[in-house]
């Protein structure tokens, strides 16, 4: 098999770019692109082994020679260090048009919105109660010890109860129903009480006061709210709660102040599109927005 | 071969812990099927069983791309509105792909991404060449469409 090497970095010439059709385009830029960095050889070699180790069945042991059982003893103790290491952890995710509601070990209870991720270990999950997220989830947290959600952008400390967490992209913003939340990203850190949302801004938290706090999780009950938000951000959302896509080509940094349910996507785009002066056309899961011509 | 065969998921499904996940399955499968090597290459039926693992777990009507970008631009002559233009062509691309048939979406990144040629991926997806360059067309064709799609 052929192999390029990835690491090395091409250049794009302007000029020379420029010249290309579409075609081209698409073929150069595609060539250029690389799949996500993923875990090193030695842990997958290990997680292969524990793998093998679960799965074949144990009466093939009969027909081992034994230097095979030896070899297989061997895997039987990496494959259990290995599977106390690398496969404790628990994954809930979501795809496009889901939520998922589930409950921790501790009986807290999480709501996860389309396209998000959780994980946590429910090994260590007693002693410390740490989660992994991205995306966004509404959170119903028991009393107890601490409580860490830890995002991209940024780490939440649960002091009290019920709040909604957004880590999307570059985009992080925390609200707090009920209880106390404390939220740090790199130096800057905020105590948040009900009523009031944090969100990150030019890398520093930013605390404001709502007087509709409940709308920032009313995604749990369907119906999602945007606040002054630009049409990318909406369209993304659209996608994420629809599975469609999206095509808009005009300015996307236009903000819009809309509310909409993810019962119907034609009602959803009516409400965005007609005060924006945009009209829709829907095709095979596709969603092409224009300009409307004036 | 791992690598490759990671990749091959991730084109289908657009999540890498998933592509990791099915891969190393995929090679514990391989093990216990080691007697039907003899009857087929060992790469074609390494695809064969992570592309059956990956249809077992789910179907995916969507998917979201986000890839490593590898290029830098010509130097110093390179102005900040190419730099711009060239980073909106990449997202405007990722996202097409995303929107793109998985099969194609398939044979246009293993060639794109793992440099692999139409033969290679005609022998490991068990097809033929013909279909693989029907299948490379369809989908330039596709993102062709996309990309220029404007006001």
């Amino acid at each position: 098999m052929r192999k390029m090497n990835k690491s090395e970095k091409h250049t794009i010439d302007e000029a020379y770019f420029r010249k290309l059709d579409t075609e081209s385009k698409v073929m150069e830029v595609a060539k250029n692109f690389d799949t996500p960095a993923g875990k090193n050889q030695d842990e997958v070699l290990e997680a292969i082994m524990a793998r093998a180790e679960k799965e074949i069945p144990i009466r093939k042991i009969q027909i081992f020679t034994w230097v095979r059982a030896v070899a297989a003893l061997v895997l039987i103790v990496i494959g259990i260090y290995a599977v106390n290491t690398v496969f404790s952890k628990d994954k809930v995710a979501t795809g496009f048009g889901e939520q998922a509601e589930l409950k921790l070990p501790d009986n807290s209870e999480v709501i996860l919105n389309a396209d998000s991720k959780l994980t946590y270990s429910s090994r260590t999950y007693g002693q410390s109660r740490q989660l992994k997220l991205s995306g966004e989830a509404f959170l119903d947290v028991q009393k107890g010890g601490e409580f860490v959600i830890e995002t991209r952008n940024g780490k939440v400390e649960i002091l009290g109860t019920q709040l909604n967490v957004y880590s999307r992209g570059s985009e992080f913003w925390v609200s707090c129903l009920r209880g106390k939340v404390k939220v740090s990203s790199g130096d800057e850190q905020q105590i948040i009480e009900p009523g009031e949302l944090v969100q990150l801004s030019n890398r520093r938290l930013v605390k404001k006061v709502k007087s509709d706090i409940d709308h920032t999780a009313a995604w749990t009950q369907g119906v999602f709210y945007f606040e002054d938000k630009p049409l990318v951000s909406i369209f993304e959302a659209i996608e994420r709660q629809f599975n469609v896509s999206v095509n808009y080509q005009g300015n996307e940094n236009r903000t819009i102040t809309v509310t909409f349910s993810n019962k119907n996507l034609q009602e959803a785009l009516d409400v965005i599109c007609i005060p924006m002066g945009l009209k829709y056309e829907i095709r095979n899961n596709k969603v092409y927005i224009d300009e409307k011509p004036s | 071969m791992y690598v490759p065969v990671k990749n091959f998921i991730y084109y289908k499904t657009g999540d890498i812990e998933v592509a990791e996940d099915i891969a190393q399955d995929a090679f514990v499968k391989l093990w216990e099927k080691k007697e039907e090597i003899r009857t087929k290459s060992v790469k074609s039926l390494l695809y064969t069983i992570a592309a059956n693992l990956c249809k077992n777990r789910f179907e995916h009507q969507r998917v979201v791309f986000e890839f490593a970008k590898n290029f830098t631009l010509a130097n110093d002559s390179a102005s900040p509105e190419f730099e711009m233009e060239l980073k909106e062509f990449s997202k405007k691309l990722e996202k097409a792909i995303g929107g793109l048939n998985e099969k194609e979406r398939v044979v246009f990144l293993m060639n794109r991404i793992d440099g692999l040629t139409y033969n290679e991926i005609a022998s490991n997806l068990g097809l033929s060449v013909k279909a693989i360059e029907k299948r490379m067309k369809k989908a330039l064709d596709e993102l062709k469409r996309t990309v220029e799609y404007k006001l």
